[in-house]
């Protein structure tokens, strides 16, 4: 049973309204009877990193080289797309292609994979074939992989948080996480971003949501850290031919690129695995900081260069158009730097009881939080 | 092509260049720095063993617009240069030696491959620094290839080069095993414009090259590139059998018309030039079928197109309309 509450406190809060926050909300209070309150930095849902993405409904194909990742991927997957299938763009047709040279996987080689993932596989049509450059791609499959529109699940988020009853706070930053000596419960302070006026909630539980920020939020506590890499990536937007309106392309394994729709801003995101990182660095590095990124985003765009590239494979990448780009830090755990592997990340912080600090890498991959969370409230373990 | 979007990619293969890497590096990017919006500069790492590694990693981290890729072993300075044209990504590729070719004449080759729409390479104007047999054999070896393959060679082409786009996609449909860009650069036939200039010298003294390993490369170059020599050969032989048969000829005369012979002479002499008559004719013919099975075998495109264009007006006749009179 939820403990008892007398005041308008709530049990839980969530930092963070990205999908990973307002999906902990949604379980919390919905799975697990909890009250819970939602804090926002920004004005709207999903405005950073869950909007600022490849908004790829990952479907296994991305990870040849892990069994693993891949079949859980394709399970998540599966479950994300009925429950919310009105904000997954399934329209166009995803390609993947197999390049001959510097490819870490080759065409046999993915193609065992999927037969041994279930993940549906066909020859590209013909004229589909003839779209890539023949001297540098091996093989063309069409895939069954989609693309989440990310206003409108901010807009299904927004809707489903309401009918939860769960308290969502825009524009409010959580400065700290505290508990007094002999206090029952954990003490937050709260600044609103427009006026500065300070308040203080308390509670129970603290889900730290936070992404690239979960460090602010951890030193600010006085917690001790935790071991993050950034990236600052670009994703660009540009405007396709027609004939390439419904198409994804996605060229595997190294230095190649990807583009496929982009539902919200009705363009393209292209992406490329040696340009769209422009840089990295640990917590803790003297040289950079993420407030700083936060406060002068200032990025050079490197989408030409990955036109250029682009266009070696898939020569019609040429008369692409850029029309914007996406700067954000994407936050991996070092350890997973190397790989495609994203694990979540679900650390309970021993100083501060009742503070977790929560890290997802995929849309997708929220479902694995279920046991985690039955496992934290001891409520036996969700199949 | 506006300059906004022109790409300019520089590729350097290195083997053992720890010592001399970082000034030239620094000197490479200033003249990119101040010619270009948008470049790149590709290291590709031969398999050193001399911390060549190490000071690309420093590189990196302080420099901007650097790539580096590294072979798993010695692979020789033709592959590491393939390797580095098969990742770039520009509109023009220069490759330079960094040992020998200043940075400073990169926007020469890159505008004198632009204009041409092909090849610009490096001539030398001061000797070379190698030994006097290396050198000698090096200017015999330019002119015997020109002529076995057909094509025009300076004697003095450094692998200081720029390729346009077309001409380098035009190089990479070449799949030969024994690599040499400079006459893969001719043979690809796009127009080409030498450019004459003076080497540097970053390292004193100079690494002498192995006169016996150049010599291998020289012959396994002509051998995989031009079957005339074994053409030449098959015509040895036809030349032999002909002989041959002439000589049957005397011997059958001898034996019509001459009374006194030695015993056993005839069918001696006889058998032996039959015998060399036939071996030799059966050899020519191998010699041609082995030289047409080799050049079926070259994984190389019959041509390569450099240009398309096409008419601005599609109907010939403007007054014709797609109407027909009468049905027949």
């Amino acid at each position: 049973m939820p403990p008892q509450h007398e005041s308008r406190e709530p049990d839980c809060v969530v930092v963070g309204g990205g999908i990973f926050g307002c999906w902990l909300a949604l379980h919390l209070t919905r799975e697990l009877s909890f009250s819970v309150a939602l804090f926002e930095r920004e004005p709207a849902l999903l405005r950073r990193a869950s909007y600022n993405n490849q908004a790829r409904v990952h479907n296994g194909y991305h990870y040849p080289r892990s069994i693993l990742t891949g079949l859980r991927s394709r399970m998540n997957s599966g479950r994300f797309l009925r429950e919310y299938s009105e904000c997954v763009d399934r329209t166009f047709a995803q390609y993947y292609a197999v390049a001959r040279v510097r490819s870490n996987v080759t065409a046999a080689q993915f193609e065992q994979f999927c037969a041994r993932i279930g993940a549906p596989l066909a020859p590209a049509e013909p004229y589909v074939r003839r779209w890539f450059n023949d001297e540098l791609i091996e093989r063309v499959w069409r895939t069954e992989e989609w693309a989440f529109d990310s206003d409108a699940l901010a807009e299904r988020m927004r809707a489903d948080l309401a009918a939860a009853g769960v308290e969502v706070v825009m524009e409010h930053d959580v400065l700290r996480v505290a508990k007094s000596a002999g206090a029952r419960r954990l003490e937050l302070e709260v600044c609103a971003r427009a006026t500065g006026a300070l308040r203080g909630v308390a509670c129970d539980h603290v889900f730290n949501a936070t992404y690239s920020n979960l460090n602010g939020l951890l030193a600010r506590s006085g917690v001790e850290k935790l071991a993050l890499r950034h990236d600052v990536t670009e994703i660009a937007l540009v405007e396709v031919p027609p004939e390439l309106a419904c198409v994804g392309v996605t060229v595997m394994c190294g230095p190649f690129f990807s583009f496929m729709p982009f539902p919200p801003r009705k363009l393209h995101s292209l992406s490329h695995v040696r340009y769209t990182p422009h840089r990295a660095w640990h917590d803790g590095d003297a040289d950079f900081d993420n407030a700083s990124f936060f406060r002068e985003p200032n990025e050079s765009s490197f989408c030409l260069h990955m036109l250029k590239d682009a266009a070696r494979y898939f020569p019609a990448v040429a008369s692409f158009v850029q029309r914007d780009s996406l700067f954000e830090l994407k936050t991996v755990l070092p350890q997973s730097a190397h790989d495609d592997s994203r694990p979540i990340l679900f650390s309970r912080h021993t100083e501060l009881p009742g503070l977790v600090s929560v890290l997802g890498g995929k849309v997708d991959n929220i479902y694995d939080l279920e046991r985690e969370l039955g496992l934290l409230f001891d409520r036996g373990v969700a199949a | 092509m506006s300059i906004a979007s022109y790409f300019v990619s520089v590729v350097v293969p290195l083997a053992d260049d720890a010592d001399l890497l970082e000034p030239f590096v620094v000197e490479l990017l200033g003249v990119l720095r101040a010619g270009w919006q948008n470049y790149e500069v590709v290291l590709v790492d031969d398999g050193s063993r001399d911390g060549t590694r190490e000071v690309v990693g420093r590189l990196l981290r302080s420099h901007e617009c650097l790539r580096y890729l590294r072979l798993s072993k010695r692979m020789g300075n033709e592959v590491a240069m393939l390797a580095g044209l098969d990742g770039v990504i520009g509109d023009v590729v220069v490759v330079l030696q960094p040992e020998s070719d200043p940075p400073a004449l990169l926007p020469r080759f890159v505008e004198a491959a632009r204009s041409s729409g092909g090849v610009a390479f490096g001539v030398r104007t001061t000797p070379s620094d190698q030994g006097w047999a290396y050198r000698v054999l090096r200017r015999r070896f330019t002119r015997l290839a020109a002529r076995m393959l057909d094509l025009e060679l300076s004697e003095d082409a450094t692998l200081y080069m720029a390729f346009t786009r077309q001409a380098l996609n035009a190089v990479g449909q070449i799949k030969d095993k024994s690599r040499a860009l400079r006459i893969f650069g001719a043979v690809v036939g796009f127009p080409s414009q030498p450019i004459a200039y003076a080497p540097v010298q970053r390292r004193t003294p100079v690494r002498s090259k192995s006169v016996a390993e150049g010599l291998e490369r020289g012959v396994s170059l002509i051998v995989t590139n031009s079957t005339k020599p074994l053409r030449y050969v098959a015509l040895l032989g036809l030349v032999a059998s002909l002989l041959n048969a002439l000589y049957l000829v005397y011997v059958l005369a001898i034996a019509l018309f001459k009374p006194h012979v030695a015993e056993g002479w005839i069918t001696q002499s006889a058998s032996i030039s039959g015998m060399f008559l036939f071996l030799f004719l059966i050899l020519s013919v191998l010699a041609e079928y082995v030289g047409r099975l080799l050049e079926e075998s070259r994984d190389r495109p019959l041509y390569f197109v450099a240009e398309e264009g096409q008419s601005s007006v599609l109907i010939a006749d403007a007054t014709r309309r797609n109407v027909v009179n009468e049905s027949r």
